[in-house]
C-alpha cells in the first residue's frame, strides 16, 4: 500500500492540500514587488536570497477573491524542475509538468503534514463550489472536513 | 571505441579544432608567400593536420583519418619543395580544412558526411608523384616495418612526434590476454608505426613512434602505461638517421600548440586549464548575487555604522568589485577569435568577386564577454561581407578613380566610454545616397517629401530600414533577405549602437558600441507611486527636470498626446505611472506636475527617443540582470529582474517594450514637426500668429500681420505730395505711393483733422509703398477665426473679434495687387 504525504493549507476556510515532494519551504516572506500588467493572479516577485520568485495569489488563481494579507499569511515556495528528483517528474500523474523558474503560492493559513494512503484518495467532483475542476488532483474525506488535493499543473500552467 | 571515456573523444574534439583554426592563418600566409614561406608554418600546418590524422585514426573516425592523411601527403609534397603553394592547390587545402571541421562538428555522424569531392581533388594534385611518395589514401594504413619499400620508415617517423619503447612481457602482456606478439603488433599498428622489434629476455621490445601520448597508447592497445616509455634517439640504434626532411616533419615538440604536450611527465608547466562554461556562468550568477548582497550591506551600514564597521565594510566592498571584476574577467575572450576569420572570408570573397582587398586588422586583442563575443560572429560577418561586395570596387574602377587597385577594409576595436568601439572602415565607393533613396521610394518605405528633408547622414541611415538591399542583383555573397536592419536588430539587442558614415567615392565607416558585459549593468532607478524601476543606462539618453512653472509652457499637446520641446526637437511624452496602470487615481497627473514640477528621463527606441515622466528619480546601480520569469512574459514594457540594494526584486524597463505596449507612434510627430519648421506662413492661417492693430477711421479696428510689415513711420499729413490721382510721400530720397485703406474697401475715411498720420510699410511692396492708419493701436498674439462675408470688398481677408472689438483683416497681397503694386503672378 503507497502513501502519499500532502502539505496542507487554508484558503478561506477550506481545507487544500499539494504534494509535498514539490513543497521546497514555507516562510513568511512577504515583501513583494507587484509587477504592473501581469495576470491578477501574480502577487508580486520577491527576492528570496538573491533568487527571484513569482509569488502566485493561490486564491485569486482558483477563482476566489484577492488575498489579503494577514498575520497567517504564507508562502508557500515550489521546487524547480532542477531541484526536483528526477523520479517525480517521471511519475505519471505530473507528466508534461514543468515548473522552470521559482514560485511561490501564497496561502491563508498554514496546516499538518498529512500522509494518506492512495485508497483513500477520491476522484475530484466537476467542481467544488467556485473552483474548476481543472485544478484539482482528489479529495480525501477527513474525520471533520475534506482535504483537496489541487493540481500544480494546472495551477502553474499558464492560461491561454 | 566504445570502451573509451567521452571525455577523451570530446577532448580530441576540442583539441583538433583549436589545430584547424590555428592552420588557417598559416594556410593563408603560405599562399601569400608561396615558396618563401618560413619552413616553420609549413610544419606548423603538417603538424597539426598530422595530429588530427593519428588521433582520429586512434578513435576510429575513418573519414576524417583518410581525408587528414591525404592532405598530410600533399603538405608533405609542398615541404619537400616538389609541389609549389599555388592558389588552386591552397584552395584544395582550404576546403579540406573546412570539411574536417564539419566532420568535426558532428564527430559522430562524421562517418556519414560525404568526402568523396575533396579527396578526389587532392588526389588529382597528388597522382603526377604518387609513384614517389603518396600512399593510396584509400590504404592509409602505414605499411608494416617489415615492408621492404625505403620509404617506410620515414613515414613510421612522421606517423608521430613522439618515438616509445614498449617493453612487452610475454607471459603478462601475450598469454595473460590470449594473443600472440603479432597480434599486438597488429592492434599496435592502427594506432602508430612500428619501427622495430627486438627480443629480448623474456619478452619483446618495440619501438614504434605515434600521435598519441603513452596513457591512450596503453589503453588502445591494453598494455601497462608504465611498459611505454619515450624512446630517445640515441637508444634507437635500429632505427635509420633521420633525414633532413624527417627533422623538418618531427621538430621538437616544445614548439606545438599549447595543448600538445611534449611527453606525460613534462605536463605540469601548462599555464591554462580548461574550465566548463557552466562553470564559469555558475561562478558568475554567484558574482552577481554578492554585488547584491553588498549593496544590501552598504545601504544598511550606511545608517549606522560604527567605525570598525564601516571599515569592515569598505574592505568586503572593495574585495566583492574585485573579485567580480576578475570573475567578468574569465568569460572574457579577445574579440580576436572573432576577427581570425575574417582573412579567410575576404580571402574566398575577393576572389570570387575578382577584387584585390586587403584586410587591416588593430585591437584584436580587446576583450568582449563570450557570450556579446558569440553574437557578434553574425553581424559583423554580414558587414566584412558587405564591404567586399558592395564598398569595394573592382580593380578597374579603382584605377580610373585614382585610387590603389587593392582595396582596403580597416577593422578595429578598441575601449571608449567603458564601452568597446569596433570600426570598419573601408576605402570603397561609399553609399550612394540617390540611389539609396530611389529605393527607399520605389519600396513604399518612406514619401518623398521625407526622403526630401533628409539630411545626407539621415540619408545614409536609411540603409538601416527594414525590407531594403541596395545590390542591384542579388549576389551570392550578400543580398540574401538578411540586411542591415538585422544586423542593427542584432546589435541593438545586445544593449549596443550602430552608426554609419559615408562619403561618395572615399568608403563607409560603419561604428559598432557594444557594452562590455550583459549580466551586471549600471542602471537609473526612477520611481513611479511607490514602486522602483531599473533603466539600463545604454538606453538612457539624459535627464530633464522640467520645473513646476514651465510645466505648462513645455510639455505641449498636439491631438491627444503630449510632446515635450527639447532644444528645437518635439519628443513623445509617456508618464511612468499610467503606461503601467499604477497611478493612484486621484489627481490628475497634468494637476500634480504644475505644481511640483517634474523630472523626465529621455530613452532611446531604436533610432527615436521619447520622454518618459517619472515621480523620483534614484542613483544609478549596478544590477545584475535576471531574466524574467515565464509568468511575465507578455509584459513587454519589462526586460528582467533585477534586485535593488534594498534587497527588494524591481523590474528593468525596456523603451522598445514600451513604445511597442503604448503603440507610440514618431511618425505624425515627425510630419508635425516638419510643418512648423517648413511653410510657417500658410499655417498662420489656423494658428497663433502676431497681428498689428491699427485704425483709420477712428472707430474701426483693422489687422495685418506683423511678420508680413517691414516698417512703421510716422509722418505729417502735410508732406503728402499729390501727383495726378496718386499721393506721394518723400521717403529715404524716393517717393513712397500711399494707400487709403477707403479707397479699396467699404469702410470709414481717415480724419480729415488729423496732422499726424502713420506709414504701414508692408515686405510684399517692396518699399514702394505704404499704407496709411490714423492709430497704431497694439500688436497682438491670438489665434483667430476670421469669418467671411457676402459681398466684403476683395482686399478684406476676414472679419473677428479681438478683445471685443470687431475687426476686419487686410489681405495685403489682394489690396496691393488691386493697388496695381503686384502684379499677378506675384500674387500666386
Amino acid at each position: 500500500m503507497s502513501l502519499q504525504t500532502f502539505a496542507t493549507f487554508k484558503l478561506n476556510d477550506q481545507l487544500f492540500g499539494l504534494d509535498i515532494r514539490f513543497i521546497r519551504e514555507i516562510n513568511k516572506q512577504l515583501d513583494l514587488s507587484p509587477v504592473p500588467h501581469a495576470p491578477d493572479y501574480i502577487f508580486g516577485l520577491l527576492n528570496l536570497r538573491g533568487q527571484i520568485v513569482t509569488v502566485l495569489d493561490l486564491k485569486r488563481r482558483l477563482g476566489f477573491e484577492k488575498t489579503c494579507i494577514t498575520p497567517q499569511t504564507h508562502n508557500v515556495i515550489i521546487k524547480t524542475d532542477q531541484e526536483l528528483p528526477p523520479s517525480i517528474l517521471q511519475d505519471t500523474a505530473y507528466s508534461g509538468l514543468s515548473i522552470p523558474d521559482k514560485v511561490g503560492l501564497l496561502v491563508d493559513q498554514i496546516g499538518d503534514i498529512l500522509t494518506v494512503s492512495h485508497d483513500e484518495i477520491a476522484q475530484p467532483p466537476a467542481n467544488t463550489g467556485k473552483i474548476d475542476g481543472q485544478y484539482l488532483a482528489g479529495v480525501v474525506p477527513l474525520e471533520n472536513e475534506l482535504l483537496t488535493i489541487l493540481s500544480l499543473n494546472a495551477i502553474l500552467t499558464e492560461n491561454p | 571505441m566504445s570502451g573509451l571515456d567521452e571525455n577523451l573523444l570530446q577532448e580530441f574534439v576540442e583539441e583538433s579544432r583549436e589545430h584547424l583554426s590555428a592552420i588557417e592563418p598559416d594556410l593563408l600566409i603560405l599562399e601569400q608567400q608561396g615558396e618563401q614561406t618560413d619552413a616553420e608554418v609549413i610544419n606548423r600546418i603538417f603538424r597539426a593536420i598530422h595530429s588530427i590524422k593519428g588521433a582520429s585514426g586512434f578513435f576510429g573516425f575513418e573519414k576524417l583519418k583518410t581525408l587528414s592523411h591525404s592532405m598530410e601527403n600533399l603538405l608533405m609534397l609542398v615541404r619537400d619543395k616538389q609541389l609549389s603553394p599555388v592558389p588552386q592547390l591552397m584552395d584544395v587545402l582550404l576546403r579540406g580544412v573546412d570539411k574536417l571541421g564539419a566532420l568535426l562538428a558532428d564527430i559522430h555522424a562524421s562517418e556519414e558526411v560525404p568526402i568523396e569531392e575533396e579527396l578526389a581533388d587532392l588526389s588529382a594534385l597528388l597522382s603526377p608523384q604518387s609513384a614517389k611518395t603518396e600512399e593510396s589514401p584509400a590504404n592509409d594504413t602505414p605499411p608494416p616495418a617489415a615492408a621492404p619499400a625505403p620509404e617506410a620508415p620515414k613515414s613510421a617517423k612522421t606517423a608521430g612526434p613522439y618515438t616509445f619503447r614498449l617493453t612487452v612481457d610475454a607471459e603478462k602482456d601475450l598469454q595473460a590476454q590470449n594473443r600472440t606478439l603479432d597480434e599486438l603488433l597488429e592492434q599496435l599498428k592502427t594506432i602508430a608505426t612500428v619501427i622495430d622489434t627486438q627480443n629480448s629476455n623474456g619478452g619483446h621490445t618495440i619501438i614504434f613512434s605515434s600521435v598519441l601520448e603513452a596513457d591512450l597508447v596503453s589503453i588502445a592497445v591494453s598494455v601497462p602505461e608504465a611498459s611505454i616509455v619515450l624512446h630517445t634517439k640515441e637508444e634507437n640504434t635500429a632505427a635509420p638517421k633521420p633525414t633532413e626532411a624527417e627533422k623538418l616533419a618531427t621538430p621538437p615538440p616544445v614548439e606545438g600548440t599549447k595543448t600538445q604536450k611534449q611527453s606525460p611527465k613534462a605536463t605540469s608547466e601548462s599555464e591554462s586549464i580548461r574550465v566548463r562554461i557552466e562553470l564559469l556562468n555558475k561562478l558568475m550568477a554567484l558574482a552577481g548575487e554578492l554585488v547584491l548582497s553588498r549593496n544590501q550591506l552598504l545601504r544598511t551600514v550606511e545608517q549606522e555604522a560604527t567605525p570598525e564597521l564601516a571599515a569592515i565594510v569598505q574592505s568586503i566592498d572593495h574585495i566583492t568589485s574585485n573579485l567580480q571584476e576578475h570573475i567578468m574577467q574569465t568569460r572574457m575572450q579577445p574579440i580576436g577569435n572573432i576577427f581570425g576569420k575574417f582573412p579567410r572570408i575576404i580571402r574566398d570573397m575577393a576572389k570570387q568577386l575578382g577584387k584585390e582587398i586587403n584586410l587591416v586588422v588593430e585591437g584584436d586583442d580587446v576583450e568582449l564577454d563570450k557570450s556579446i563575443l558569440e553574437s557578434l560572429t553574425d553581424p559583423l560577418t554580414h558587414l566584412i561581407r558587405n564591404c567586399c561586395d558592395h564598398g569595394i570596387e573592382p580593380p578597374e574602377e579603382r584605377k580610373q578613380a585614382g585610387k590603389a587597385s587593392a582595396g582596403t577594409i580597416l577593422l578595429q576595436a578598441f575601449h571608449q566610454d567603458g564601452q568597446i568601439n569596433i570600426c570598419i572602415t573601408d576605402d570603397g565607393r561609399g553609399i550612394n545616397t540617390e540611389k539609396l533613396a530611389n529605393k527607399v521610394l520605389q519600396k513604399g518605405l518612406l514619401t518623398e517629401a521625407e526622403v526630401k528633408a533628409m539630411s545626407h547622414q539621415e540619408l545614409a541611415n536609411l540603409i538601416f530600414l527594414p525590407g531594403l538591399s541596395t545590390a542591384e542583383k542579388i549576389s551570392d555573397i550578400s543580398g540574401r533577405g538578411v540586411g542591415m536592419d538585422v544586423v542593427k536588430t542584432n546589435i541593438t539587442k545586445l544593449g549596443g549602437q550602430i552608426h554609419i558614415e559615408t562619403a561618395p567615392g572615399e568608403g563607409t565607416s560603419l561604428l559598432l558600441r557594444l557594452p562590455l558585459t550583459l549580466a551586471i549593468i549600471p542602471s537609473l532607478i526612477v520611481g513611479a507611486a511607490e514602486q522602483r524601476f531599473a533603466i539600463p543606462q545604454a538606453n538612457l539618453v539624459e535627464l530633464v527636470y522640467i520645473p513646476a512653472e514651465q510645466v505648462a509652457s513645455r510639455i505641449e499637446h498636439v491631438g491627444n498626446a503630449s510632446v515635450l520641446r527639447l532644444r528645437g526637437q518635439l519628443l513623445p511624452v509617456l508618464t511612468l505611472s499610467e503606461v503601467l496602470a499604477i497611478q493612484p487615481t486621484t489627481a490628475t497627473s497634468q494637476d500634480v506636475l504644475q505644481e511640483a514640477g517634474c523630472s523626465i528621463v529621455v530613452l532611446r527606441s531604436g533610432n527615436n527617443s521619447f520622454a518618459l515622466i517619472v515621480d523620483q528619480l534614484f542613483d544609478i546601480e549596478e544590477i545584475v540582470v535576471k531574466s524574467l520569469p515565464g509568468f511575465l512574459k507578455h509584459c513587454k514594457c519589462f526586460s528582467g529582474v533585477t534586485i535593488m540594494g534594498d534587497g527588494r526584486a524591481a523590474l528593468i524597463l525596456d523603451p522598445s517594450g514600451i513604445v511597442e505596449y503604448t503603440e507610440l507612434s514618431f511618425q505624425n510627430l515627425e510630419s508635425e514637426q516638419k510643418k512648423e519648421a517648413g511653410i510657417k506662413h500658410k499655417t498662420t492661417k489656423t494658428n497663433t500668429q502676431t497681428l498689428l492693430l491699427f485704425n483709420n477711421h477712428p472707430q474701426e479696428t483693422f489687422a495685418v500681420p506683423l511678420a508680413d510689415i517691414t516698417r512703421l513711420e510716422r509722418f505729417r499729413i502735410a508732406d503728402i505730395h499729390r501727383i495726378g490721382n496718386g499721393e506721394f510721400l518723400n521717403y529715404e530720397n524716393h517717393g513712397l505711393s500711399l494707400i487709403r485703406l477707403e479707397d479699396y474697401m467699404a469702410v470709414g475715411s481717415f480724419p480729415t483733422d488729423q496732422e499726424e498720420a502713420y506709414l504701414i510699410i508692408p515686405k510684399l511692396g517692396k518699399g514702394q509703398v505704404g499704407l496709411i492708419a490714423s492709430k497704431i493701436l497694439d500688436t497682438v498674439d491670438t489665434a483667430v477665426e476670421w469669418e467671411q462675408k457676402e459681398n466684403q470688398s476683395p482686399s478684406i481677408g476676414g472679419w473677428g473679434i479681438i478683445d471685443n472689438h470687431l475687426t476686419v483683416k487686410v489681405d495685403l497681397h489682394e489690396l496691393l495687387h488691386q493697388a496695381g503694386f503686384l502684379h499677378q503672378e506675384d500674387v500666386a
